[in-house]
């Protein structure tokens, strides 16, 4: 454009020094027209610059964006080695699936084993009576039903007799037959209701086997729980059991006790009646 | 100068039609600005290349190593989830397991109704009162055993009555046989108290998350330790009891001795005289 300008007004000059007046005037005209008409084309000075911002991106890809992308594969890289490490670790050593298909397995192996001949062991016929009254106490006593109580009692006193009418023995001797009928008659309904719980112990403990055949390593801990539970109530129940047996021989002791005390309460009385007769 | 522009506007003046016409035929011929006209393309083009090829190049290999180490992280992190989901916690297998803490639970239900029969079975009025206080499981009647204790086994002998070691014989076993009776209905009390400690146990096990399972697994040992120790304390009352029962058997030996000395020594004294 700067161009065209100068080349019109050179001529203007050229025209105006011969004094050609028309063709003046229309240089003039035609110049200014062009200058109208043909604006400047733009842009044609910023292509360097446009080049420039071009490398400048291609500089920014290639040495940030990419070393960025370079390194952020590296960390997905360590991120993939630590994720396989942890794999294998719970894969091959915490949790081998050779060895929970062992554990199971073993379940199987003692459930086949044992549970047959404990179930046996538990059942074996002890009793050894002879005569028709300890053979029916016997048979009571044995046959881990909490239910007949009762005939319990009947069998008891069949065996073991009444105790003794207020006429034929002294009071603190009926009291001490009384006491020791009881103590030992409440050990024996203790014992049948024991030999019953020991039964529902060993269906519990076989829930928790049966489970155990099919267990996983996530669900072990539900069982093993269950079992420690069983455990504490266990320990409960044979607390509830050596409470009876200390009752018992507290009160054996009680009574060998007693047989003292008589003695010295009867030597009391013969030493007052030997004086009183040695009086008359 | 002056002159010269009169001249000039006077001449467009006059040819001003000639003008217009020129102008309109300049307008019309007159090439258009063509914008950009003198851009040079190739340069730009390439420049443009240049981005392209480097995008291509860094950033998508880049982000195609990316999405290939991703894959890989996913297919792990699949590998490890479907092991943990199928193999180390079921969901099958852990609902199974609450079963049978719930089924576990049930059946020491019953059990409880067992250990909390009635097996009182005194019949006259002393030993049944006795007995009333010794099976009550209520460490509040403790202080009732030794009055009910005395009533049916008697008190210790007058001095006069008993030698000073028979006395102490009788008084030391009473006593043991007393403490026993306490210590029985401690320990049915202490039972109860784990009944109910491995009640609240099982119950919390049945809902809890596999995560927290070993948590009340943990606390149940601590239990079961405790329940081991109440255990060995009962035993232990039984072994006193057994205890002064044996030293009882001695000492009945020791007084025979005594016995058997005292009439040798009276017996002696009597020839003398």
């Amino acid at each position: 454009m700067k161009l065209l300008t100068l080349f019109f007004t050179n001529l203007l000059a050229f025209f105006l020094v011969i004094r050609v007046r028309r063709v003046v005037a229309l240089t003039l005209v035609g110049a200014v027209a062009l200058t109208v008409v043909a604006p400047p084309a733009r842009a044609q000075l910023g292509i360097p610059a446009v080049i420039a911002a071009a490398t400048a991106v291609v500089t920014l890809i290639n040495n940030v964006i990419g070393g960025l992308l370079n390194a952020i594969r590296g960390t997905i890289g360590s991120i993939n080695g630590v994720l396989a490490q942890f794999d294998n670790l719970w894969e091959q050593v915490v949790y081998p699936l050779q060895l929970i298909n062992r554990a199971r397995a073993l379940v199987s192996s003692l459930i086949a084993r044992y549970r047959g001949i404990l179930t046996a062991l538990l059942q074996v016929n002890v009793s050894s009576a002879q005569l028709p009254n300890p053979v029916a106490l016997e048979n009571i006593m044995r046959d881990r039903n909490t239910g007949n109580f009762a005939q319990l009692t009947t069998a008891f006193g069949q065996t073991y007799r009444a105790i003794p009418q207020p006429t034929d023995a002294h009071p603190m001797e009926r009291d001490l037959a009384d006491i020791d009928d009881a103590m030992a008659l409440a050990n024996l309904k203790t014992l049948k209701a024991s030999d019953a719980m020991v039964d529902q112990m060993m269906a519990a403990a076989n829930v928790i086997e049966d489970e155990g055949v099919n267990m996983a390593p996530g669900s072990a801990p539900y069982l093993a729980g269950a079992g420690m539970i069983a455990s504490v109530k266990s320990q409960a129940m044979m607390q509830r059991m050596i409470s009876a047996a200390i009752r018992q021989e507290a009160a054996r002791v009680a009574h060998d006790n007693t047989v003292r005390k008589r003695n010295a309460m009867f030597g009391a009385q013969f030493r007052t009646d030997v004086q009183t007769m040695f009086k008359k | 100068m002056p002159a010269f522009l009169g001249d000039v506007f006077h001449w467009i003046w006059q040819e001003r039609t000639k003008i217009i016409a020129l102008m309109l035929v300049l307008v019309l011929l007159a090439p258009q600005p063509a914008k950009g006209q003198f851009i040079d393309w190739a340069v730009i083009v390439a420049a443009i290349n240049a981005i392209g090829t480097a995008i291509s190049n860094v950033i998508g290999s880049g982000l195609q190593a990316i999405n290939s180490a991703l894959g890989a992280v996913n297919t792990i992190l699949n590998t490890i989830n479907s092991f943990f989901q199928n193999q180390i916690y079921p969901q099958a297998a852990i609902n199974r397991a609450r079963g049978v803490v719930g089924a576990v639970q049930g059946i020491y239900n019953a059990i409880r109704g067992l250990v909390n029969l009635n097996v009182a079975s005194a019949t006259l009025a002393n030993p049944r009162q006795l007995e009333t206080v010794l099976l009550s499981r209520n460490p509040a009647n403790i202080g009732q055993v030794p009055g009910r204790f005395t009533t049916v086994y008697q008190a210790i002998p007058a001095p006069t009555d008993a030698p000073a070691a028979i006395r102490d014989l009788v008084d030391m076993t009473d006593a043991t046989a007393q403490a026993a009776f306490k210590k029985a209905i401690a320990i049915d009390a202490a039972a109860d108290q784990l009944m109910d400690a491995s009640d609240q146990l099982a119950g919390e096990l049945a809902v809890a998350a596999p995560g927290t399972a070993p948590m009340i697994e943990a606390q149940s040992a601590a239990m079961l330790v405790k329940a081991h120790a109440l255990t060995q304390s009962a035993t232990a009352e039984l072994f006193r009891i057994r205890a002064i029962d044996m030293a009882n058997t001695g000492a009945s030996l020791k007084f025979n001795a005594n016995h058997a000395s005292d009439t040798r020594r009276d017996v002696t004294n009597m020839f003398k005289k």
